[in-house]
C-alpha cells in the first residue's frame, strides 16, 4: 500500500529534487506516478501551485505579471526588487480587463496595483 | 537617563502602523478550489489564523468568510452570506481582522443581523465602537457572586427560582409551552419596574413572523427603547445562525463593561446547535453523538461563560443570560439539553401537561431549580415564600390522590387544599408581570392560610380584590414594601387584616 502524503510534503520533496539538479522530467514522472497510484490526479493543478510555493520558499520564484500594456524594463526591475528572490522568472500576460497598473502573482502572494482591484475595493467600501 | 516621552512613542507607533497599512506590498492570497452549501475550500493562505476574516473577490464584489478549518493543504471557510456569486478560482485575501460588530447605546431600539447591519429600515447605525464577536470570558478575579435580583415579574419564578443579575438560568421545555412568553414577560418587567436593565433578544432561526409579532408587542409595551433584537430567520445561512448569539453577547457586554446591566435572551440554543452541526458536517469534522461535533459543549459553555456579575472595581455591571432550549416530548436527557443544563446556574422546566391543564406559566416545581439565585432573591419575597417550592412539589406528588378527598387523613387533605390554592395563585396571564409588593401580599395571604376559606375557583378574584384594596387604602405602605426590604411586622399585619376582610367576601 502506498502511503498517503499531504500535497505539501510531496511538493517539498519535488522541489528539493529539482533544486539538487535531478532531471525535471524524471521528478515530474515520479510525482505523476504517485498521483495515479493514489488516485489523486484531480489535485494536479493544486500540486503544481504547491511545488511553485515550495520552490519560492527556496528562492526560486516564478512570477505571473498581468498588465493592460506590455511591461517596460523599468517596471520589470521594480518587480524584481519587490519580489526580492534569488532566481526570478517572469511570465508576462496582457489583459485589458485590468484597465491599468500591474498585478504580480508569486506563489501564495500577490501584489495588486491594478485599477480593476481599486475599483472593486471602492465598490466594497461603498456597500 | 534620557527623558523618554511616551506620548511621542505612541504617536510614532501609530504612524508606523498607518504606514504599513497603506503600503502596497505582496499580500497573501489563496484561491477557492471548491464551493458549496455555504462552505468554501481555499488553497493557499498558509498564514491565516483561526476564525480570521477572509475576503473572496467575485465578479459581483467581495464576499466575506471566516476560516474555521485550518488544515495542512487547505482551509475550510464559512461564508457570511450567499454562495451563489462565489466560484472556484476566485481569489481569497486575508482581511487581517477578527469578526467585529458595532456596539453601544446607538443600537438600542434597533433590529440588526448578526453582523450588526440594520434590518428595521430605520437608517444606518452610527455606533462609535465595535466589539469582538468571539471574546474570552472574564476571569475569576473580575467576578463577584450573584447577589442582586433580576425580577422577572413572574410570581412562580421570583418566589421559587429567583434569578440574580449575572446568572445563567435556562428555560427548557417542549414546543408551545410558553418558553418565549417567560422571556418576553421578563423583558417587559424591566421596563415596567424601571430597573434600567437593557434587553438583548437573539432570535436564532426563528420564524420572521414570530419576530415581527414580538417587536410589535415590545413596542406596544414601551420596551423597545431599551431592547436590541438580533434576528436571524430559517432562510439565513447557517453561519449567521451560528454567529448570532456571539454577536449579540458582544453587544450586551458593552453595557456590562460600562457599569450597566444587560439581559440576554437566546431563543433558542437548540437551533444554534443544529446550525453548528450543519456547518461542522459540511466542514467534514467527525460527527459524534446525535451527529453533533465533539466541541458542541464548548460551543455553548464559552458563550454562556461571558455572562457575569463584575466586581465593583470593574464597575459592578452584569450580564444575565436566559438561554432557551426546546426538548422533544419532555426529554431533558437528550444531548444538547443535558449540556446546557450542566453549564447554566439552574433551569426553569416547562411542562406540557401543566400547560394544557391551564396552569400557566406551566413551570414544573419539582424539576426547576435556581442554583445561585437564593442570595439574590428580594428579601421581601424571600421572607414570605420560603416554603413555597417544597409545599408545591409535595402537592404535585399528592395531587393524584385528590380525587379520593374523603378517605384522606386531615394533614394530607390540608396539604392538598393549600397546594390547590397555591397553584391557582401562581397562575399568571401573559404580559402582566407583577411588582414586588403584589407578589409579597399575594403569597403571604395564601401561604398563611388567610384564603383557606376561599374556594379554589375564586382565588384569583380574591387576589385581585386584595391588591386593589391594599393599593387604595395603604399606598405608602405598599411603596415601602416594593423597595424589596424584609417587611416589618406592622406591614404584615396590614396585609393580614385586609386579606381577612377581603376573604369574607369570597367564602364558600
Amino acid at each position: 500500500m502506498v502511503l498517503r502524503l499531504s500535497r505539501r510534503k510531496i511538493a517539498a520533496l519535488a522541489a528539493e529534487k529539482i533544486l539538487s539538479g535531478e532531471s525535471r522530467q524524471k521528478v515530474l514522472r515520479e510525482v505523476a506516478a504517485y498521483l495515479l497510484v493514489t488516485r489523486r490526479t484531480r489535485e494536479q493543478m493544486l500540486l503544481v501551485r504547491d511545488i511553485e510555493d515550495a520552490l519560492a520558499a527556496r528562492g526560486v520564484v516564478v512570477a505571473d505579471v498581468t498588465s493592460a500594456h506590455p511591461l517596460t524594463e523599468t517596471i520589470k526591475s521594480e518587480i524584481s526588487k519587490l519580489v526580492g528572490a534569488k532566481h526570478l522568472q517572469l511570465r508576462e500576460r496582457i489583459d485589458p480587463e485590468v484597465l491599468g497598473g500591474v498585478r504580480v502573482d508569486v506563489p501564495g502572494k500577490r501584489f495588486d496595483g491594478t485599477l480593476q482591484r481599486k475599483l472593486t475595493a471602492l465598490k466594497a467600501q461603498q456597500l | 537617563m534620557a527623558d523618554i516621552k511616551v506620548t511621542e512613542l505612541a504617536e510614532e507607533l501609530r504612524a508606523a502602523i498607518a504606514g504599513l497599512e497603506t503600503s502596497e506590498g505582496l499580500n497573501s492570497v489563496g484561491i477557492v478550489t471548491r464551493i458549496g452549501d455555504g462552505v468554501a475550500w481555499v488553497h493557499g493562505l498558509r498564514d491565516a489564523g483561526f476564525s480570521e476574516m477572509l475576503e473572496i473577490e467575485t465578479k459581483e464584489g467581495i464576499v466575506e468568510a471566516f476560516a474555521l478549518n485550518l488544515m495542512e493543504d487547505e482551509i475550510g471557510a464559512v461564508l457570511l452570506g450567499s454562495d451563489t456569486n462565489v466560484s472556484a478560482g476566485n481569489t481569497v485575501r486575508l482581511k487581517g481582522t477578527l469578526l467585529e460588530v458595532p456596539v453601544g447605546p446607538e443600537l438600542l431600539g434597533r433590529i440588526v443581523d448578526p453582523l450588526g447591519r440594520p434590518l428595521d429600515g430605520a437608517g444606518p447605525i452610527k455606533a462609535k465602537q465595535t466589539g469582538l464577536v468571539e471574546r474570552e470570558a472574564i476571569g475569576v478575579l473580575g467576578r463577584r457572586h450573584v447577589h442582586e435580583p433580576l425580577m422577572t415579574g413572574i410570581m412562580a419564578i421570583d418566589a421559587m427560582f429567583p434569578v440574580g443579575r449575572g446568572q445563567r438560568e435556562l428555560i427548557i421545555g417542549d414546543r408551545q409551552t410558553g418558553k418565549t412568553a417567560i422571556a418576553i414577560d421578563t423583558m417587559i418587567n424591566q421596563a415596567r419596574q424601571k430597573t434600567g436593565v437593557v434587553n438583548v433578544y437573539v432570535a436564532i432561526g426563528q420564524k420572521l413572523s414570530k419576530i415581527a409579532r414580538l417587536v410589535e408587542r415590545l413596542k406596544q409595551e414601551g420596551v423597545m427603547e431599551q431592547t436590541i433584537i438580533v434576528a436571524t430567520g430559517p432562510s439565513d445561512a447557517a453561519s449567521m445562525l451560528y454567529l448570532a448569539p456571539y454577536a449579540a453577547t458582544a453587544m450586551g457586554e458593552y453595557f456590562r463593561d460600562n457599569k450597566q446591566h444587560a439581559l440576554m435572551i437566546y431563543d433558542d440554543l437548540t437551533k444554534h446547535a443544529v446550525a453548528y452541526r450543519q456547518m461542522s458536517l459540511l466542514l467534514r469534522r467527525p460527527p459524534g453523538r446525535e451527529a453533533f461535533p465533539g466541541d458542541v459543549f464548548y460551543l455553548h459553555s464559552r458563550l454562556l461563560e461571558r455572562s457575569a456579575k463584575l466586581t465593583d472595581k470593574l464597575g459592578g455591571g452584569s450580564l444575565t443570560a436566559l438561554p432557551i432550549i426546546e426538548t422533544q416530548a419532555g426529554d431533558i436527557s437528550a444531548y444538547i439539553p443535558t449540556n446546557v443544563i450542566s453549564i447554566t446556574d439552574g433551569q426553569i422546566f416547562m411542562e406540557t401537561d401543566l400547560f394544557y391543564q391551564g396552569i400557566r406559566p406551566a413551570i414544573s416545581a419539582g424539576l426547576s431549580v435556581s442554583r445561585v439565585g437564593g442570595d439574590a432573591q428580594t428579601k421581601a419575597v424571600k421572607s414570605v415564600g420560603s416554603h413555597l417550592k417544597l409545599g408545591l412539589s409535595q402537592f404535585r406528588e399528592l395531587a393524584s390522590f385528590a380525587q379520593f378527598g374523603s378517605d384522606l387523613d386531615a394533614e394530607t387533605k390540608a396539604q392538598i387544599d393549600r397546594g390547590q390554592r397555591l397553584t391557582e395563585l401562581l397562575k399568571q396571564p401573559q404580559y402582566q408581570p407583577m411588582s414586588v409588593w403584589e407578589q409579597v401580599a399575594s403569597i403571604y395571604a395564601v401561604n398563611n392560610g388567610l384564603f383557606d376559606d376561599v374556594s379554589v375557583a375564586k382565588i384569583k378574584d380574591a387576589q385581585a380584590a386584595l391588591l386593589t384594596r391594599l393599593w387604595t387604602d395603604h399606598k405608602e405602605a405598599m411603596r415601602t414594601l416594593n423597595k424589596g426590604d424584609k417587611p416589618t411586622d406592622d406591614l404584615l399585619e396590614v396585609i393580614k387584616k385586609t386579606a381577612k376582610t377581603v376573604a369574607k367576601g369570597f367564602e364558600g
